[in-house]
């Protein structure tokens, strides 16, 4: 049922390309931001759930 | 830098997760209630309260804003805090942000049962909810945002940007397909008709998946799988691709129909690729989720907590799998209005929120109320009897959905329909309905322990309302001014340029969606016959939405040979343009009513309506008497009249004045039709506007056809 209507719109097919395109320049861009990210910030960021000193229990629950 | 001492509230968090358990209880029951009275409609008791149509909207809201919703309020409220190492913003909000939510919840289900309905799915709430909803998100978000911006921990965990572009996205979708027009206080019309009204709502609904059922979810795996599993994430580098390209593609992938459909082949391929390439963020999340556990499998095998987590984690992988692939044409020609539709969801709400929430709430129960669970080996029972009611669910659902589907399209060898009665193809997958009914059983059995274990945990255990902690205050200037601060890395220390980036990038989604949405509305091509409804006819569409009928039938005749031969001419946009909203439905539970104006005499639909056993032996339709007793309250016709005006439906100018006078003209001609078939009935009942509505359906462009002979 789009396709009938949207066919009308003039230019419409411009859109969706426009999307894709912005879609992979900003991943490509991204992923090489990713990858080269400094290992120890990377380990520091994983851990920070980790690292906030509970004073409760951390111990896991097991069914000995 | 000086070390400051402050607390976590843990009140609130306690609030937030006996609200989840006790919704989710609510919830699953009104779920069990729709399934079992699927096959035996009598379980409604003859209650208008209680019917299907009712009582559907009320199982979705509560699962996915009563039961989800507060498990996301929970779990952003537990671990926001302790990743930001500071305590939320302001207490009073996070009280009112509680309460009010609650009374959202019980609004709703004061309303829905009672009817008021806008018809638009997960967005049903009436206005002056829809209100309510937005004030208390916004001081959800403030309290979030406020808290972030106090956090002593320079760098936002990822699991902060999920919770970031769920505050965003929930609020620009909210708004957008809540834009509606009040008549009464408790009846509205959305500013949005037909083909655009379609548009805007299935926008908001795949989103409200996207950015309500799973973004927020996705942001506490980040946070409590690590935690169950005390192992940090797999690949933290994964995370920040996955989190970027989910909410930029899934804002747009959705409506897939509105991208590829109107594209040259080639950019159709493109499209198709579109889709299926939302797989990958999705199940960079799975992934990511999953190989934390690398290494530490076996104690999955004894941790409850751990199981629950793994399996809501594959259940997401599963479900955003199945997705895209019934997002393509083929596959969507035979899922769509079956019951496959309804086994995906359920694989995503039973699989991946029900079991992530269980987990969640095990893990965080005792430890805030200072013991241990009470019983380790309930909760295992109630994993294993959770996974038995998702299988008992799931699989009847995909065998029935896909039976029916096929039914819908076989032939004979003489070309003609094999199952032309559509109540055969329904009565075939009545073992299939109860099955799943059994299924949802067992699945509430499993959550209802998991309730009795966590009253029992409580009880034995004393709440830390304010939970000590430690660490040194954040010195906004000597941080991250160190050289290699940039991209990324740059973005997670500053969280309103995060939000901004945020937005924008589902933003952008929402432009690519919009501008041909509007562009649609002008491009829709008029039909000349369409003409508006009538003041009657009006009157017994709203009745049509109270009742939910557009729950169980559609009005969307699809361009398939065995759709047109069995309901008639397939559907055209221009039909819809004076349907405020929209009812092309999502599900045939019944058959689709598109064109069934005048397929049948009034009196058809009088018995029909007062005992649809009568006219079709078998149909599991539940009866609806007091459509015979009540009457239309016709004083508030001409207000609907005005308010259709004035959302651009070409009635005469002055025309509300007269619109009682034309209705009671066309209800007297529906008696007096009535009676030659030996039926009484007072004019203003309810059953004579409905009968109205019925018979004009699809009759607009019957009278194109016979008009314009010779052409298609």
């Amino acid at each position: 049922m789009y396709k009938a209507i949207l066919q009308n719109v003039s230019g419409i097919e411009i859109l969706p390309i426009i999307g894709l395109a912005i879609f992979f320049s900003l991943f490509t861009a991204i992923t090489i931001w990713v990858v080269r990210l400094d290992k120890k910030e990377v380990n520091r960021m994983a851990n920070i759930p980790l690292d906030d000193n509970e004073l409760i229990n951390n111990g896991d629950v097991s069914d000995g | 830098m000086a070390v400051e001492t402050f607390s976590y509230d843990n009140r609130i968090v306690r609030n937030f997760a006996f609200a989840t358990l006790l919704w989710g209880i609510v919830g699953m029951l009104v779920g069990l209630i729709a399934a079992f009275e699927i096959f035996e409609p009598s379980v409604n008791m003859g209650i208008q309260y209680l019917t299907f149509g009712r009582i559907r909207p009320l199982h979705t809201n509560a699962a996915i804003f009563a039961f989800v919703g507060n498990g996301i309020f929970m779990g952003v409220y537990y671990s926001l805090q302790r990743l930001c190492k500071a305590r939320m913003f302001s207490d009073l909000l996070s009280k009112i942000h509680f309460w009010g939510w609650q009374t959202i919840i019980v609004l709703a289900a004061i309303t829905l049962p009672m009817g008021m309905s806008s018809a638009k799915e997960y967005a049903e709430l009436e206005w002056p909810v829809d209100i309510l909803i937005a004030i208390i998100w916004i001081i959800f978000g403030i309290n979030m945002l406020g808290t972030i911006l106090k956090r002593r921990e320079r760098h936002m965990y990822v699991a902060i940007w999920f919770y970031i572009a769920t505050f965003l996205t929930v609020a620009m979708l909210h708004v957008v397909n809540s834009l509606e027009l009040p008549v009464t206080l408790f009846k509205s019309y959305p500013i949005y008709a037909g083909v655009q009204d379609a548009l805007v709502q299935w926008w908001y609904g795949h989103n409200a998946v996207a950015f309500f059922l799973t973004t927020p979810y996705l942001g506490l795996m980040y946070y409590f799988l690590p935690k169950a599993a005390n192992r940090p994430v797999f690949s933290y580098r994964l995370s920040i691709i996955h989190f970027w390209a989910l909410i930029f593609l899934y804002i747009w992938a959705g409506p897939h129909h509105l991208l590829y459909n109107a594209l040259p082949d080639w950019a159709q391929s493109l499209g198709m690729v579109f889709s299926l390439m939302l797989i990958a963020p999705s199940w960079g999340g799975m992934l990511n989720g999953l190989l934390t556990l690398r290494g530490a499998w076996d104690r999955v095998r004894q941790d409850p907590i751990l199981k629950f987590m793994v399996v809501a984690v594959t259940a997401y992988g599963m479900a955003t799998f199945e997705g895209p692939m019934m997002s393509i044409k083929s596959v969507n020609a035979l899922s769509h209005f079956t019951d496959w539709t309804i086994a995906h969801v359920h694989i995503g709400a039973l699989g991946w929120n029900g079991f992530l929430t269980f987990g969640v709430v095990y893990w965080l129960i005792p430890r805030i109320f200072n013991t241990k669970l009470h019983s380790v080996k309930l909760a295992n029972f109630h994993f294993w009897i959770g996974t038995l009611g998702i299988i008992f669910y799931a699989i009847p659902m995909y065998w029935a959905g896909i039976t029916q589907g096929l039914m819908w399209k076989q032939f004979n060898a003489d070309g003609y329909l094999q199952y032309p009665i559509f109540l055969e193809t329904v009565l075939q997958i009545i073992p299939m309905y109860m099955l799943r009914a059994f299924g949802g059983v067992l699945y509430l059995t499993g959550a209802l322990t998991g309730v009795y274990n966590v009253i029992k945990t409580v009880r034995s255990g004393k709440l830390i309302a304010n939970e000590p902690a430690q660490a040194p205050a954040l010195d906004l200037k000597t941080a991250d001014t160190a050289k290699n601060v940039y991209g990324h890395r740059w973005l997670e220390s500053r969280p309103v340029q995060f939000s901004v980036l945020a937005f924008i990038a589902v933003a952008i989604g929402g432009v690519v969606e919009f501008v041909p949405t509007f562009l649609v509305q002008s491009n829709v091509p008029t039909i000349s016959s369409v003409k508006p409804y009538t003041p009657l006819e009006l009157e017994g569409r709203d009745i049509y939405v109270r009742e939910g009928c557009n729950t169980c039938h559609s009005q969307q005749i699809r361009p398939f040979r065995s759709e047109t031969e069995r309901y008639g001419e397939y559907s055209k946009p221009g039909e819809f343009v004076y349907d405020h909203p929209f009812l092309w439905g999502s599900k045939r539970i019944g058959p689709d009513l598109q064109r069934i104006g005048k397929k049948y005499p009034d009196a058809w639909h009088y018995n029909h309506m007062k005992d649809p056993r009568s006219m079709s032996p078998g149909s599991i339709m539940p009866r609806y008497p007091w459509l015979f007793e009540q009457t239309v309250d016709t004083t508030v016709t001409p207000k609907k009249i005005a308010a259709m005006q004035t959302l651009g439906v070409p009635y005469p100018t002055g025309y509300d004045r007269v619109a009682v006078k034309d209705y009671l003209t066309q209800a007297k001609q529906i008696k007096e039709d009535l009676s030659t078939s030996n039926i009484q009935v007072d004019e203003n009942k309810e059953i004579v506007a409905l009968i109205a509505y019925l018979q004009r359906l699809g009759t607009d462009i019957k009278m194109d056809r016979t008009a314009r002979a010779g052409t298609q």
